[in-house]
């Protein structure tokens, strides 16, 4: 399966600097409960699709300077990037189809 | 996958249903939605389930069904479905997951989706400013102004927690009073971050492009039709629910609500052996004890049905067999 990076400020920009062209963020926070229904979706997306993309986390509590630059007022909120220019926002929780197609749209 | 029971839905109902039919020998399988828990699990305080004297978390309680009905030997599975076909024996399920589920009977408990405004401006600042689920989103708000639309339980509920966070808390309700229990209304009311505005809707929402953000409502009131604007942060929409019925369409029928009709006093739907239990089909009460009840009904149903289809099964195999 792969990984699911947890990213904060230390290493936010080292992720997103990373070559491959498609990156997968999922903004959520510990106190919200669609971003825990999220997670094992989101975990099985990354699994399926983790050659063609790479997929992180950030928590807003630890990290909310990366959430403030991306605009970010509702969680979960799943960003998909192409060439560091987001292309997708999935502001809640959906069935997993919606983010496998994301992705996929992506690549 | 086949199972002699199937339940869909984790909310109070799917819960209970499995409780009671896990304990009937049914080993009933539960596939939990896309949401495990329910719309309890957005929710704080419960004042209102029986048993607990003190106030308990809604997420809390539902995770304490969940043991219960684990315990008591219900398999759980987490997947969303999205495809059924009610019109063969047994009957198909598919998952979001892609598999493939079949059983003899089903209880459909699949809850209800909160509802929209569904004004152009909603959609575009959903997330941006516009949002219905205050635990979810509050946090956004801190030392904010928002607006609460609406005027039941849910949301006095919002418009309470919002003002544990937000600077200021603005109900918006279309008409003179409020439907909300009147415990609720005695809180909102006394609440000094707390301002209603009655008679009044969301004729749009307005914002800013870049950054795209909500920054003002306009109200139309409900008895003139006079418009005016306030300034606003977010906008937290809390006007109901409507049933989770779609995956059922052509296949189920449903009254003018949208809700699955079931015969009376009873979980039964117009198909043998597909039973509904909840606010999917309660257009009445809508109660985490009402929809735990009509689960509890639904086992009981789907076991009674169970018996006779293996009893039918049994007759049909001896007249066969003497035949």
């Amino acid at each position: 399966m792969a990984d699911v990076k947890s990213l904060d400020t230390s290493n936010f920009d080292a992720f997103m600097q990373r070559e491959e062209q498609v990156k997968v963020l999922r903004f959520w926070a510990t106190w919200c409960r669609p971003c825990i229904a999220l997670e094992p979706i989101y975990d099985e997306v990354a699994g399926e699709l983790g050659e063609r993309a790479s997929f992180a986390e950030v928590d807003i509590d630890k990290a909310p300077e990366i959430a403030g630059a991306f605009g970010i007022r509702s969680v979960p909120t799943v960003l998909v990037f192409k060439d560091g220019k987001p292309l997708d926002t999935i502001i809640g929780l959906h069935a997993k189809a919606r983010y496998v197609d994301a992705v996929n749209n992506a690549v | 996958m086949y199972r002699n029971l199937i339940i869909l839905g984790s909310g109070p109902a799917g819960w209970t249903a499995a409780i009671y039919a896990a304990r009937a020998g049914l080993a009933p399988l539960l596939l939990t939605g896309m949401e495990p828990g329910g719309q309890l699990t957005i929710t704080t305080d419960v004042e209102n389930y029986p048993g607990y004297a003190d106030p308990i978390q809604g997420p809390w309680l539902m995770e304490q069904m969940q043991e219960q009905a684990k315990r008591m030997g219900t398999e759980v599975v987490t997947d969303l479905v999205t495809r059924v076909a009610l019109s063969q024996r047994p009957f198909r399920l598919t998952g979001d997951s892609g598999r493939e589920y079949t059983a003899d009977a089903l209880i459909i408990a699949t809850g209800a989706k909160a509802k929209w405004l569904d004004l152009p401006s909603e959609a575009k600042f959903q997330g941006f400013g516009v949002s219905a689920c205050a635990t979810c989103d509050g946090f956004f708000y801190r030392n904010r102004t928002v607006v609460v639309v609406g005027g039941g339980n849910t949301a006095v509920e919002e418009a309470l927690f919002l003002a544990g966070i937000a600077d200021k808390v603005i109900l918006v309700h279309r008409r003179d009073r409020l439907r909300a229990e009147k415990v609720m209304q005695d809180r909102l009311l006394a609440h000094p971050k707390l301002e209603v505005i009655w008679n009044a809707e969301i004729a749009e929402i307005v914002g800013t492009e870049a950054p795209r953000g909500v920054t003002g409502v306009v109200l139309r009131d409900t008895r003139d039709g006079a418009v005016r604007k306030i300034a606003t942060d977010g906008v937290f929409i809390a006007i109901g629910h409507s049933p989770a019925t779609e995956v059922f369409a052509g296949q189920l029928p449903t009254n003018d609500g949208g809700y699955l009709d079931t015969a009376p006093n009873s979980t039964a739907t117009a198909v043998p052996g597909v039973f509904a239990a909840g606010d999917v089909a309660d257009d009445q009460f809508r109660q985490a004890v009402t929809a735990a009840g009509q689960g509890c009904m639904a086992a009981l149903e789907a076991d009674r049905y169970l018996v006779s289809l293996a009893l039918e099964a049994t007759a049909g195999n001896a007249q066969s067999a003497s035949a």
